[in-house]
């Protein structure tokens, strides 16, 4: 008596536990390894419905060699006895529909023997019993749905299932099915968010393409930023990005956008072949405020316009528009700023050639500590060595 | 007419039907092994198409059941090696997904029908019983 209370209490712990994990296949592996070890059967499985195939496919099962259905090896069709009996409210609607025994079945076809179409179905619901080694059938519904179907074999001591093991393994079947259905939610939610980062990439690839048509000479300029940007952070040391909540989606949106304020600069100065007037430079100096103060009231933006803000300034404080200095410049800022001045020397320009790579691994060396971070230097030498730049 | 004990036995014996069953995967193996036992089905497994090969040297058989995806030789190599050894051979070929492909490859080679994976084990059920008790 003792013991049976104890592997209840048992089962009552991992299904609570069941909730709080989000994976549904480690889940039915769970759950179907405790079913078989606790009441020790020859074998179990799960049978989980596919949306898409609207079958039943074996998720998971364990048990003896050749009793035990390898993953993904097997499925039921909806249309079959074992299924419709569940699902099927109509058919045999006197009988209960929360577990089937295998021992119901003799039962049955005395009860139904005069009637010729019931009969024709018990047997083929008898068939499909054995062919998938159940002593006991033991059903999951959500919202009226049939989700999940488990089959349990034989016990290993050859005795009968218990009332109380029966019903909780009802018990247990609804929520297995709360904790799928929570699975799915969870994965579902994930997706959505990913789309939604998705669409917004897209949006904001779209306004980093309308400030590039701006400019006829820095034709891809933005692509060409974010691409330098999101190598040299793989270079950059963990423990600098932790600070940022996920550093390399915002340091990829700040790339593209980082010259959007130039969007408020006349064409006619941005593409001035000679030299610019002194109020033209000012104006010219203007774009990264700009850019912050287009990107500032989103809220979800706060890090990505310090990218923008920030990104002409220099580490040795001589830099525009507030002369920060040092470790003042938030890093998502410092590796644009190289990642800008590499795409800067290498184009090809109205007053220079376009400068020979090792000639800019020269010239952005000689800047650390100067215009350049030093940490963010020596990320970028790692991508030269690496050759990925 | 009653039939005495022994003959039943022989005649029993004599019907069996026996089938190679070639997949790379021991649970697949064990557990189509018990399947068709449970349909008083005989079968030999293997779990590479190279023994295959050696056991349909040494063996007769009434159906090969062959994974067409098997690590090393291919299960569509093993059927033309097959086909060469003995021009009668059967075969049913189980498969994930049944391609244009894979049907132009396995042309000629002897192939009954074609099992998509997952499994109906009602319908494989039917399948196997209608070929053998046709033969």
């Amino acid at each position: 008596m003792k013991r049976r209370k104890d592997f209840k209490e048992y089962l009552s712990h991992v299904a609570k536990q069941m909730i709080l994990i989000h994976d549904a296949d480690l889940l039915s592996k769970m759950i179907i390894r405790t079913v078989t070890r606790t009441l020790g059967v020859k074998y179990s499985g799960l049978f989980l419905y596919d949306k898409n195939s609207q079958e039943y496919i074996i998720n998971v099962s364990s048990g003896k060699k050749g009793l035990k259905i390898p993953v993904g090896f097997a499925k039921i069709k909806n249309t079959r006895p074992i299924i419709k009996f569940f699902s099927d409210n109509n058919l045999l609607p006197d009988e209960k529909k929360d577990y089937l025994l295998d021992s119901e079945i003799k039962t049955f076809k005395r009860k139904y023997k005069n009637d010729k179409k019931i009969i024709d179905f018990i047997y083929n619901l008898e068939n499909d019993i054995s062919l998938y080694h159940a002593k006991l059938i033991v059903p999951g519904f959500f919202r009226n749905n049939l989700l999940v179907v488990f089959f349990i074999g034989n016990k290993t001591d050859g005795k009968k299932f218990t009332k109380g093991e029966i019903d909780f393994l009802t018990v247990l079947s609804s929520d297995v099915v709360m904790a799928i259905e929570n699975a799915k939610l969870f994965e579902d939610t994930k997706q959505q968010l990913e789309e939604n980062k998705r669409l917004l990439l897209n949006t904001v690839e779209a306004l980093a393409n309308a400030i590039d048509v701006k400019n006829e000479y820095t034709h891809g300029h933005a692509e060409r930023v974010t691409k330098y940007s999101m190598i040299i952070a793989k270079y950059i040391p963990k423990h600098l990005k932790v600070a940022y909540q996920s550093f390399e989606d915002s340091l990829k949106i700040a790339a593209l956008l980082h010259d959007i304020g130039k969007i408020g600069i006349p064409e006619n100065i941005l593409n001035k072949p000679s030299s610019l007037t002194k109020s033209e430079m000012d104006m010219i100096k203007k774009h990264p405020v700009m850019g912050a103060e287009i990107l500032e009231p989103i809220n979800e933006f706060k890090i990505i316009s310090l990218g923008v803000k920030y990104h002409h300034e220099r580490y040795d404080g001589r830099g525009y528009p507030y002369n920060l200095l040092g470790d003042e410049i938030p890093l998502i800022a410092s590796i644009i700023s190289v990642a800008d001045a590499y795409d800067a020397m290498s184009s090809d320009r109205p007053y220079r050639k376009p400068m020979r790579k090792n000639e800019i691994v020269k010239e952005i060396i000689s800047n650390k500590n100067k215009q350049f971070s030093p940490v963010v230097v020596d990320a970028f030498m790692q991508t030269v060595t690496f050759n990925e730049i | 007419m009653r039939q005495l004990p022994i003959s039943n036995l022989i005649l029993r014996l004599s019907v069996r039907k026996k089938i190679l069953i070639v997949d790379d995967e021991e649970e697949i193996l064990a557990f189509m092994a018990r399947f068709l036992k449970r349909l008083e089905i005989d079968s030999i497994t293997a779990i590479s198409g190279e023994e295959a090969i050696e056991l349909y040297k040494k063996n007769t058989f009434d159906c090969v059941l062959l994974d067409i995806h098997l690590g090393g030789m291919s299960g569509v190599e093993v059927l033309k090696n097959l086909k060469k050894m003995d021009p009668k051979v059967k075969a049913m070929i189980i498969t994930g997904n049944i391609c244009s492909d894979l049907k132009t490859d396995v042309h000629n080679l002897g192939v009954l029908d074609y099992i998509q994976k997952p499994i109906d084990l009602s319908d494989f059920k039917e399948k196997i019983l209608t070929y053998i008790n046709n033969q």
